[in-house]
C-alpha cells in the first residue's frame, strides 16, 4: 500500500502544529512521517514534535515550496517514500505557497520510483487573525485556493459572526473546498477516511515563494531567567512589527514555558527545559524589525541577550 | 559543447550561469549554454542539487557555484 500523504498549510501561527500533535495522538500505533519546515532555522516546532513513534526530517531556512529548497523536499519525499509509512504529513511553513504542490510531487514520484497516495492539502485559518492576513498576504490567500479542506481554528477564541465572515471569505477564495472548524486542536478526524481530492479546483501554478518575498527571520537568545510580566510588555510592544513570535522561555514565575505570539494573541504554555532561553520573530517590516526589538527589550526587560540572524 | 546550468531558478544558479558565460569567454571554446530550470526535467537528469553544471551530459559541478577559473579548467 502506497503511503498516504497530507500536506497542511495555513500563515503563521495558524495551529498546524497543535493540530498535527492531536492527530498524531489520534494515529498512535501507526507508522508515521512527518516532513517539518520550520522558517527559522531552529526547528523549534520540530522539538515540540520529536517522538519516538514518529520519524521526521526537517527542512529548515526557507519555504519548500521556494526554488531554493524544492529539490531538498523532493529528495526528502523520494527518501520518505522508500520507507511505507502509513501516513506522512508535510507540515510547510506558514510562508509556504504550495501552488506548485503538484508539481514536486510529480519529480518525487520521478526520483523515488513509487507513487504517494495523495490524500490532499490541508489548510489551517486562524479565525481571530484571518480577515487581517489575507489583505496583506498573497501567501494566505493561495494558501487556501489551494487547499481542499480548509480547517478554521481557534474558534474557541473567536465569536460565532467572526467566524461567519472567516467562512465568507474562505468560500470567496475557494468555491469548493470543504470546511471544518476546530477547537483547541480538536477536530473532527473522519478527514481522514473521505476523498478530499474531489474538492480540487485550482490548477498548478507559479509559487511566490522567492528568496525576495522571504520574510526577515530575527532570533533572540538570553542565559538566566527574566520575569512573566517584562517579557509580556515586551511581547506587547512589538506584536504590531511581527507576522510571528515563538519559542521557548525560562520565566522567574513559572520556570520553561512555550510562548506563542500571533497577531495580538499572546499565549503561554508549560514547556520541556532547554540549554538556554530562545524566540524567533518573523518580521512584518523587514530588517528594521532588530531596532524595534533592541529597543523594546532595553526598555521593558533590561537584560541581557543575543540577536542572531 | 554542450552545457547544461542546473537550478530551478535561485540566486545561486544565476551566479553560476554568469561564470559559465564568462569562462567560455576565457577559454575561447563554441559551447552551448542551457539553463534547465523545470523541476521535472532537473530530476530526470538524475540531478538532486542545485546548482549543478553539466557538460556534454556529464555531470562536472553539484550543489555549488563554481568560481569562473575552474570552469575554465573543466572547458578545456
Amino acid at each position: 500500500m502506497n503511503t498516504q500523504l497530507y500536506v497542511l498549510t495555513g500563515f503563521l501561527g495558524s495551529g498546524k502544529t497543535t493540530v498535527l500533535l492531536r492527530l498524531l495522538k489520534e494515529l498512535k500505533g501507526h507508522r508515521i512521517g512527518i516532513i517539518q519546515n520550520e522558517f527559522g532555522k531552529l526547528g523549534i516546532d520540530g522539538t515540540i514534535l520529536r517522538n519516538d513513534d514518529i520519524e521526521m526530517v526537517e527542512i529548515n531556512r526557507g519555504s519548500i515550496f521556494c526554488s531554493c529548497l524544492k529539490l531538498n523536499f523532493v529528495q526528502a519525499l523520494a527518501e520518505m517514500a522508500q520507507q511505507d509509512f502509513e501516513y506522512l504529513f508535510v507540515e510547510s511553513s506558514g510562508w509556504g505557497d504550495p501552488s506548485n504542490v503538484q508539481e514536486i510531487l510529480e519529480a518525487a514520484k520521478i526520483v523515488a520510483n513509487k507513487e504517494y497516495d495523495f490524500r490532499g492539502v490541508i489548510c489551517f485559518v486562524d479565525a481571530v487573525n484571518f480577515l487581517k492576513q489575507v489583505e496583506d498576504e498573497e501567501t494566505t490567500y493561495r494558501q487556501l485556493k489551494h487547499c481542499n479542506l480548509a480547517v478554521i481554528t481557534k474558534t474557541d477564541i473567536a465569536d460565532e459572526v467572526l467566524i461567519g465572515k472567516v467562512n465568507d471569505k474562505i468560500r470567496e477564495i475557494n468555491p469548493v473546498c470543504e470546511i471544518i472548524r476546530s477547537e483547541n486542536g480538536k477536530m473532527d478526524y473522519s478527514f481522514l477516511k473521505k476523498d478530499l481530492l474531489i474538492y480540487q479546483w485550482a490548477e498548478c501554478e507559479e509559487t511566490t515563494n522567492s528568496i525576495e518575498t522571504k520574510p526577515k527571520s530575527i532570533f533572540l537568545e538570553y542565559d538566566g531567567q527574566v520575569e512573566k510580566e517584562k517579557l509580556h510588555t515586551f511581547l506587547e510592544k512589538i506584536a504590531a512589527d511581527v507576522h510571528r513570535v515563538k519559542g521557548f522561555c525560562n520565566l522567574k514565575e513559572i520556570g520553561w514555558t512555550q510562548v506563542d505570539v500571533v497577531g495580538t494573541l499572546i499565549d503561554y504554555k508549560e514547556s520541556e527545559v532547554f540549554e538556554k532561553s530562545q524566540l524567533v520573530f518573523i518580521s512584518k517590516i523587514g530588517p528594521a524589525v532588530i531596532r524595534n526589538i533592541m529597543s523594546a527589550w532595553e526598555t521593558c526587560v533590561g537584560t541581557e541577550m543575543k540577536l542572531k540572524n | 559543447m554542450e552545457i547544461k546550468v542546473i537550478g530551478a531558478g535561485c540566486e545561486k544558479c544565476g551566479k553560476l550561469y554568469e561564470n559559465v558565460q564568462d569562462a567560455i569567454k576565457k577559454a575561447g571554446c563554441e559551447a552551448e549554454v542551457e539553463r534547465v530550470e523545470d523541476l521535472i526535467e532537473i530530476v530526470k537528469l538524475g540531478v538532486m542539487t542545485a546548482p549543478s553544471l553539466m557538460i556534454d551530459g556529464k555531470l562536472v559541478i553539484s550543489g555549488r557555484v563554481a568560481k569562473t577559473s575552474e570552469i575554465v579548467k573543466l572547458l578545456k
